[in-house]
């Protein structure tokens, strides 16, 4: 079996009334299946699923993505730093984000 | 590039210190872009904004800009990016990028270039208050 942690930020963190869970997975779990886990838990989350970038450590990780125990699944909205920005643009972003991070 | 600075902060940005921090005798140029909160969006009045972030990969992100900057623009002497989080009002900056570089033609470009890849990449998030509710930007569609 397989724990891993996993953070919520900005929206998700709001939607979920928390910035953390932990999540049980079987061996060699991937991200998809952690994401199923915490849906499961936060049915809330399930529709923003096209919308959501996945994080380990400082880096971004596709959805194919084995866990190790230990690790830190972090869960993003699209991102929308810098200012004046619209929100076509974040999406734009998070689009290119899942095709560099599913290559 | 040791000198080069990418940090995630709660205090006011000041372009006077940015500008100061990418000095160098081989600079010929320094550009700075400065993003600002603007008081509406879509015609609908803004009151404030507040800036959430993953600190620690958002600084990694932007050093990670900061490194194809100088592979790209070789000319570039040095790069600070900062971006604010908390609570900001209307007028205040929201993230600071300063690039000195021998010419002023690499030194736009390569500014240009680190603000759109920072509004792509880097872990932050904006929430839009407005007078009659809020919103988290980028998930409108959501």
């Amino acid at each position: 079996m397989l724990r891993v942690a996993v953070r919520f930020f900005a929206r998700y963190r709001e939607a979920t009334g928390r910035q953390r869970l932990e999540v049980d997975l079987p061996d060699g779990g991937t991200v998809e299946a952690a994401w199923a886990a915490v849906v499961d838990r936060h049915p809330e989350l399930g529709r923003y699923r096209p919308f959501t970038l996945f994080a380990i450590g400082n880096d971004y990780v596709g959805p194919d993505h084995a866990l190790r125990p230990g690790d830190e699944l972090c869960l993003f909205p699209p991102v929308s730093g810098g200012s004046a920005g619209r929100s076509r643009t974040a999406r734009r972003a998070s689009r290119s984000d899942r095709a560099r991070s599913a290559g | 590039m040791d000198g080069d600075i990418y940090k995630i902060v709660e205090q006011p940005l000041s372009p006077d210190a940015v500008a100061a921090s990418v000095g160098d005798p081989a600079a010929g140029g320094v550009v700075i872009f400065s993003g600002i909160v603007r008081n509406e969006k879509d015609g609908r009045p803004v009151k404030y904004l507040e800036y959430e972030a993953h600190a620690a990969m958002a600084e990694a992100k932007m050093r990670e800009i900061g490194a194809a900057v100088r592979q790209r623009w070789p000319s570039v002497k040095a790069v600070t990016m900062l971006h604010r989080i908390g609570r900001l009002e209307i007028g205040e900056s929201s993230v600071l990028i300063a690039v000195s570089a021998a010419h002023r033609r690499e030194a736009f470009e390569a500014c240009q270039y680190a603000i759109d890849t920072l509004k792509q990449r880097v872990p932050v998030w904006k929430k839009e208050h407005f007078e009659d509710g809020e919103v988290w930007v980028g998930l409108q569609g959501g």
